[in-house]
């Protein structure tokens, strides 16, 4: 084993951007005494507005977008089951169709000008968050090579020294078997699948998704 | 569950993942480019020397990284970290909290930030060279961490234990060089973050390490 070396970062296979952007060179370990000032702590988050977990209207009263409501809701704890308390759950996905709201998507799809597609909100005294979407739509990610991209949600947590981002996926998606992503996951796989759990009143349908987040940052304040 | 350490009980952690191409603009809050920023209607902001950190985030064709998500984290002028661990400290910057965040474009990103400065023991002595850790999301990568020197502080430099862990070849990668010093302006410091490839800018890894 060599020493002072870290994990080795993969591309996923034929991923343009990842080809070249992927360190070639292992990742190197941090020294004990350099520790501390790895773990960025955010005591400042932004104060939100009412309905900001609500990506099925663009403000409230406004008209419902188009597509499937789906409800996502779980908990955020670390690896000891601890609840990360009052952290920024953000989500962005893509419309019914496919297509992000981004200016920079080159998708051809339709737009919803009811349909922004990102939301964000905070999680309570036990961890817990929830959001109304959407259900997004598969979009061929690369027409060179006839490859889509899975339905997926994306998530990013920030807050103390919490710091992940990851996607929430759908069982039985068939376009998963070729997303250099999803494949990339390994035995993680699983742990990136909503769970179904019914419906709600409305008919939407219930997902519960709980975030695990790992790493030494997460737990390195007592707090 | 049980890992490698033979630690038990523990929950399976999420992977880490790419941002994608797509995260929302409008989720970066307010301008946390610029640090050094007055509070609105305050004329006192931040202690110490005000520079600019320009940062060329290039891949392995030496092309500049567009829409990459870099978040900064630092000490204040007085070498503080504000933590739980510094809570109440008196050196503490009221007008600082140490944490930057931008999205990149095709030009260089210009981070405005004080000055760190080097993080001391309790006996006074520099445990840490003055350094700023970026934390870089982009289309293509997961997380990647590393660690900005600069290159006026060379004796500090010398003895820091992240600079000293390296292969010396590799140490100036890490080290922001100096191009400009105006006597009425922020001084600015330059480096390139190279993900991959010829000149590649080590990275950290803080999930394992």
């Amino acid at each position: 084993m060599t020493l002072n070396r870290g994990r080795l970062m993969l591309p996923g296979p034929t991923d343009g951007a990842a080809e070249r952007r992927v360190p070639i060179e292992r990742l190197h370990l941090i020294p004990e005494a350099a520790r501390q000032s790895f773990v960025p702590w955010l005591s400042d988050l932004p104060g939100l507005k009412l309905g900001e977990n609500d990506l099925t209207r663009i403000a409230p009263g406004r008209p419902q977008a188009e597509g499937e409501v789906m409800e996502i809701s779980g908990r955020v704890v670390d690896e000891f089951g601890r609840p990360v308390r009052h952290t920024l759950v953000e989500i962005w996905n893509a419309n019914k169709w496919g297509r992000y709201t981004h200016v920079k998507d080159p998708v051809r799809e339709r737009l919803d000008p009811n349909f922004l597609g990102f939301g964000r909100t905070m999680t309570d005294e036990a961890g817990r968050y929830r959001f109304r979407t959407i259900r997004p739509g598969s979009y061929l990610a690369r027409p060179d090579i006839d490859r889509w991209r899975p339905a997926h949600v994306h998530v990013s947590i920030r807050g103390g020294s919490a710091r992940l981002i990851a996607q929430m996926y759908f069982e039985g998606d068939p376009h998963l078997a070729r997303d250099p992503m999803f494949i990339l996951l390994g035995e993680a796989q699983a742990r990136h699948f909503g769970q179904p759990v019914g419906q709600g009143p409305g008919g939407e349908a219930l997902y519960n998704w709980d975030i695990v987040i790992g790493g030494r940052n997460t737990a390195y304040f007592e707090t | 569950m049980s890992d490698a350490s033979g630690t038990t009980n523990r929950l399976a952690p999420l992977a880490e993942d790419t941002v994608g191409p797509y995260y929302p603009y409008s989720f970066i809050d307010g301008d946390r480019s610029d640090l050094t920023r007055l509070h609105h209607g305050l004329s006192v902001g931040p202690q110490g020397r005000q520079i600019i950190l320009r940062g060329h985030l290039l891949d392995s064709d030496g092309q500049p990284v567009e829409d990459a998500l870099v978040e900064f984290w630092q000490a204040n002028a007085a070498g503080i970290l504000r933590t739980p661990d510094s809570d109440g400290h008196p050196l503490l910057d009221p007008f600082f909290d140490g944490f930057g965040r931008l999205i990149t474009t095709l030009q260089p990103f210009d981070f405005k930030t004080v000055k760190p400065g080097p993080i001391r023991t309790d006996d006074g002595t520099a445990a840490r060279a003055p350094h700023i850790t970026l934390t870089i999301f982009s289309d293509g990568i997961t997380r990647l961490v590393t660690q900005v020197f600069f290159d006026d502080e060379a004796e500090t430099n010398e003895a820091d234990p992240l600079l000293a862990s390296l292969p010396a070849a590799l140490r100036k990668r890490l080290v922001a060089r100096r191009i400009v010093t105006p006597s009425d302006g922020p001084a600015l410091y330059e480096i390139a973050i190279v993900l991959r490839g010829e000149g590649e800018t080590p990275f950290f890894d803080d999930l394992s390490s």
